[in-house]
């Protein structure tokens, strides 16, 4: 198990960077996450006495989604509570682990906290994330989403659990580092979260989902309760299941799916497959993980133990 | 002048010299005096001829009439009163009267205005004068004068439903007098005086059911008949004005006195408030402050794309340590969202107690209701307003989903959890029929029109322990009716161990309360949507069906009667 670089010192960690990765987000719902984030920084720096904390939006957009007076709104929600705000923009689609890999490289904070745009953070969320995260070995910590609760299991004492959901999570710089970030040219919107998640666990960290940290993302719930997928998000996903398949070696599940996908009620799926191929084909794939079979947790077509399911 | 209703005895010389009975109006301020205080003089302003001086006579007070009307003063003084000839609009009025007054040598102890103000079209400055007659009073005499006064209730049944038929028909005398230039309600009385420095001490109203209104003929709106039931049930729920002919009502000074020209105005002008002032949605918030899950709530709450709500955190708990963290929970918020809440202390009674406070206290234009357990989609209040926008004025609701939810050990890392997927178990669209059978739009789901459940006065029932929100949420669609979305905005998140009333109360109390419901509901007519004649039909031709196949009816049998009424 890792040490964490400066626990022992009792100093760490003395700064935090919040990263937002934008594409194409309105400014009214930026500036509510703002004030959202003001107000867990708030409270954070009550408890953790904190040198510095920034946050850095990358806008991975066509063009800046955020006009001057909307950044301008935003600074001043978190005006007097953090230390800098700045916005970067990309001029091209990083992804959204590409996005958060670039905002990382901006700064050298101890702590990262990476929140979707499409998000809110409950006040006391980050005091919570942070002090979960402040414990010998845990290299990440997860809030807990409502109003669609991620079902994904996790240890009731400690929290510990398979992977941690990139909407909302905390992670030590030292370890994120380690592992060189999100891998963002296999996993650009979906995946990339449990990828990074169990090469983290391959290194020897271990995860923490902290239930009483809330936040709000913002996904509709469909009107039979079904958890509704857009035709790109479900591409997305197919797409990352077959790397995910690869790096974790498991042919058996990759030959499984590869099978169970009727090209005519699925074409969504076969058009994964279809973009899956053709990179084999090209020799563009993932390197099996030689500690694969010690992390990765596939479990009935999923990623680690599920506590119920949703429909859809 | 109402003449105290049909019966009233009136001669056509002097309009309004109407007798003496102990429940005439005369009667009843006599007693308000007497029940105040034992002996004195009563200045009677606008005294007519005189009738109120034989009533407070019995009593055993003086009497002092005062009247602009020289026929008036004549006659009074024929049958050996003690008036004078006063014009109360005239510039010198108030030094007149208490010239009156100084040449009696005596104490007055009331000064009654029986049905005068509304004669009058400047009624607040005849009430200045009033106020200044009994001001000067006091620092002459060793009390200050009470003020009684008698004024007919426009807001009476008979008038409104009469104007729903398109009749305002004015009479010699009665509610709708020939000479009455300044119509008054409760509230528009109570505005005025409170502006001038009174406050009300004692009242004794003129309650009459069947006015001079009534005549001629048989109105649909009155009687017995289905509609008149109907609408009697609607204006009795309003407020308890329908029946009151006449307000009489006993006044004393306020120390703070007038409260000024521009109040006044303000109370005259400002019944309704500006609507541009008051935010879309209030959102009661029902917790006992002891479940963290209210942290769901209000940030979900807090997460609104719109936020044009105030929230009414209602904390019900004789704790203060109690209320005190939940106000800390709610300061932990961005100033932008805390703002917006208003933490309330709610002390004794039931579930409804903290929901009626509330809908005392709501600004907004809708009314919401929140368990502390409930959770809302971003979209929620905004969701609202679209259908607002293409419905104003009904119940509005949008689709909800039923998730299970369990206590966690002590020991875990947190004190519950969700543990089931999502489930439609109501309805994605409200029908009406379908609300009467059964609850099926959780509260989360719905908003309410808050002034029409004001102008309505309907409450949350103290008297039910559980199904209080359907109750209201029906009153309020059988009147307003209703117009919903089927986007899913609300997460109605079910105990499966410890938690709401759904499983700490009894399957006999939920039953026992469903019923009392229906029951109440059914005392009186009921509205229905267009279209629910043929839905009756439909079941009922249903129920042939069913019944026929069950053998219980032969298909040639005759239409299915309810024989259970």
């Amino acid at each position: 198990m890792p040490t964490a670089d400066a626990s022992a010192g009792g100093s760490w960690p003395r700064s935090v960077a919040i990263q937002v990765v934008l594409y194409d987000n309105d400014g009214r719902q930026q500036r509510r996450l703002a004030a959202g984030i003001a107000a867990a920084v708030r409270d954070m720096r009550s408890t953790f006495p904190l040198e510095r904390v920034a946050v850095r939006y990358g806008d991975c957009s066509r063009w800046p989604c955020l006009s001057e007076p909307e950044q301008e709104a935003i600074r001043a929600e978190l005006a007097g509570v953090v230390d800098d705000v700045s916005f970067t923009f990309f001029d091209a689609n990083l992804g959204s682990g590409g996005g958060s890999n670039a905002l990382a490289a901006l700064g050298d904070e101890h702590v990262v906290w990476i929140l979707n745009p499409d998000t809110y953070p409950s006040p006391t969320s980050a005091r919570l994330l942070l002090a979960a995260l402040d414990s010998d070995g845990v290299a990440a910590t997860e809030g807990r989403q409502i109003p669609i609760e991620h079902p994904k299991d996790y240890d009731p004492q400690t929290g510990e659990t398979s992977w941690v959901t990139g909407c909302c999570v905390m992670l030590r710089r030292e370890a994120f580092d380690s592992v060189a970030g999100f891998d963002a040219h296999f996993f650009p919107l979906y995946g990339d979260d449990v990828d990074l998640s169990w090469r983290l666990r391959a290194a020897g960290w271990t995860l923490r989902h902290v239930p009483r940290a809330v936040i709000v993302h913002d996904k509709p719930i469909g009107s039979t309760g079904e958890v509704r997928w857009s035709a790109m998000q479900a591409r997305s996903s197919h797409l990352a299941r077959l790397w995910l398949y690869r790096r974790y070696a498991r042919p058996d599940l990759e030959r499984a799916f590869l099978e169970s996908v009727d090209d005519d009620r699925d074409p969504v799926a076969a058009d994964a497959i279809a973009e899956f191929t053709r990179r084999v084909d090209a020799g563009d794939v993932p390197d099996a993980l030689a500690e694969a079979a010690l992390v990765a947790d596939f479990v009935d077509g999923r990623y680690g133990r599920m506590r119920f399911l949703y429909a859809g | 002048m109402p003449d105290d209703g049909p019966g009233g005895d009136s001669e056509r010389s002097l309009t309004y010299d109407f007798a003496y009975s102990w429940q005439s109006t005369y009667g009843r301020v006599a007693r308000l005096i007497a029940s105040q205080v034992e002996t004195g003089t009563v200045l009677d302003l606008g005294a007519g001829v005189g009738t109120l001086g034989h009533a407070v006579g019995r009593y055993g007070f003086g009497y002092l009439a005062v009247d602009a009307d020289d026929d008036n003063v004549a006659a009074m003084r024929s049958r050996g009163r003690e008036a004078v000839r006063v014009d109360l609009l005239a510039d010198d009025a108030v030094a007149r009267v208490l010239e009156v007054v100084e040449a009696a040598e005596t104490t007055v102890v009331a000064v009654t205005m029986l049905d005068v103000i509304e004669h009058l079209p400047d009624p607040d400055r005849t009430m200045r004068l009033l106020r200044d007659v009994v001001d000067r009073l006091a620092v002459r005499q060793p009390v200050a004068p009470m003020v009684l006064l008698s004024v007919p209730n426009v807001a009476h049944y008979d008038l409104g439903a009469k104007l729903l038929l398109g009749r305002w028909d004015v009479t010699p005398t009665g509610l709708l007098d020939a000479t009455h230039v300044t119509l008054f309600t409760e509230e528009r009385l109570d505005a005025l005086m409170s502006s001038n420095g009174f406050a009300e001490t004692c009242r004794d109203d003129v309650i009459i059911e069947a006015t001079e209104q009534r005549a001629p003929g048989d109105f649909p709106v009155f009687g017995s008949t289905m509609l008149a039931t109907h609408l009697r049930a609607l204006r009795d729920g309003a407020d308890p004005n329908g029946r009151i002919y006449q307000f009489v009502r006993s006044y004393r000074g306020t120390s703070d006195g007038r409260r000024g020209e521009a109040e006044a105005r303000r109370v005259e002008t400002d019944a309704v408030p500006d609507a541009g002032s008051r935010p879309f949605l209030s959102v009661v918030v029902r917790t006992q402050g002891t479940r963290s899950t209210l942290l769901d709530t209000l940030t979900s709450l807090a997460a609104q794309h719109d936020r044009d709500i105030e929230v009414l955190l209602m904390v019900h708990s004789d704790d203060p340590d109690t209320l005190a963290r939940v106000d800390g929970e709610v300061a932990r918020f961005e100033d932008g969202f805390s703002r917006r809440v208003a933490v309330r202390q709610v002390r004794g009674g039931g579930r409804s107690r903290p929901l009626n406070e509330a809908l005392v206290s709501a600004r907004g234009r809708y009314f919401a209701i929140l368990d502390d357990d409930d959770i809302v989609t971003p979209d929620w209040v905004a969701t609202f307003r679209q259908i607002v926008e293409r419905s104003p004025g009904r119940l509005v609701r949008a689709g909800c989903v039923v998730q299970g939810i369990v206590e966690r050990e002590p020991d875990e890392a947190i004190d519950f959890s969700v543990d089931s997927g999502f489930s439609a178990d109501h309805p994605a669209h409200f029908d009406t029929l379908d609300a009467v059978r059964s609850n099926r739009s959780p509260s989360c789901s719905y908003a309410v029109p808050l002034d029409a459940a004001r102008a309505l006065g309907f409450t949350f029932d103290e008297s039910l322990r559980v199904c209080e929100d359907w109750k209201f949420e029906l009153q309020i669609a059988l009147t307003c009716g209703a117009a919903d979305a089927e986007r899913v905005t609300s997460v109605y998140r079910r105990w499966r161990s410890g938690g709401r009333a759904s499983l700490d109360e009894g399957a006999a109390v939920w039953i026992a309360d469903h019923e009392a419901v229906i029951d109440g509901l059914d005392e009186t007519p009921t509205l229905l949507p267009a279209g629910s004649l043929r839905r009756i039909h439909e079941l009922y031709r249903y129920v042939e069906q069913l019944e026929t196949e069950l053998g219980r009816r032969r298909p040639d049998d005759g239409p299915y009667a309810d024989t259970s009424r």
